[in-house]
């Protein structure tokens, strides 16, 4: 009878291990997408804002760009005050895209904690973080960014 | 089995199930991190600030 138990035991501890492995999957997936989400957010942030300028602009990763060439004419008084409503409308996808990483660093930590507190509480922190990139790719979708998709769990 | 067999099958379960519970798990994947965002929209902001004021008459 020991020995079944024993057995069993070390089948509970592979699919322990298994588990845990397998969160760290969805943590690592969901953070390949905001981070390619977050490239999406601040090329279309960046495209915005010289747009409400009457230029195309384009993040190379460091600076927003003018990809026009050539002199522009001085910005009139209605391209501020597009570029000020620009700002005020993405200023909710940045802080979206701010919670999503929040979120996701509550699920590192716990998945680096990995006792038993942290054990009960990595579901619930997986679930308020799903919900995050799903409200940050809804604002996405609103300011026209289109965020990858979640990968399902394995 | 007999009722007294299966009374310390669960008894042993449960002494190693706390055992596991209290070892934890392996700790084998590296965990990535979400880039933060906020320096990077900043810079987009002083950049097209920037660009405003090279196009202002003087």
């Amino acid at each position: 009878m020991r020995r079944s138990a024993a057995l069993l035991a070390a089948a509970t501890l592979a699919c322990a291990g298994s588990l845990r492995s397998q969160l760290a999957q969805v943590s690592n997936g969901i953070a390949d997408a905001a981070n390619a989400g977050n490239h999406a957010v601040l090329q279309g942030y960046c495209a915005a804002q010289m747009r409400a300028l009457g230029r195309r602009g384009r993040w190379d990763e460091h600076h927003c760009l003018d990809a026009d060439e050539g002199m522009a004419p001085p910005v009139t008084d209605a391209e501020r005050t597009e570029l000020a409503g620009v700002r005020e409308r993405w200023a909710a996808v940045l802080s979206a895209s701010e919670r999503v990483r929040a979120a996701h660093e509550v699920v590192v930590h716990l998945l680096e904690a990995d006792d038993a507190a942290a054990r009960r509480r990595i579901l619930p922190a997986l679930a308020e973080l799903a919900a995050a990139y799903d409200e940050l790719a809804r604002l996405g979708r609103a300011a026209g960014v289109t965020l990858p998709p979640l990968q399902e769990a394995p | 089995m007999t009722p007294l067999d299966i009374v310390e099958l669960v008894g042993v379960f449960v002494v190693e199930l706390t055992k596991l519970i209290q070892q934890g798990v392996p700790k084998d994947a590296a965990l990535k991190r979400i880039r933060r965002i906020t320096d990077d929209a900043a810079t987009i902001d002083q950049d097209v600030d920037q660009a405003v004021a090279r196009r202002t008459r003087p």
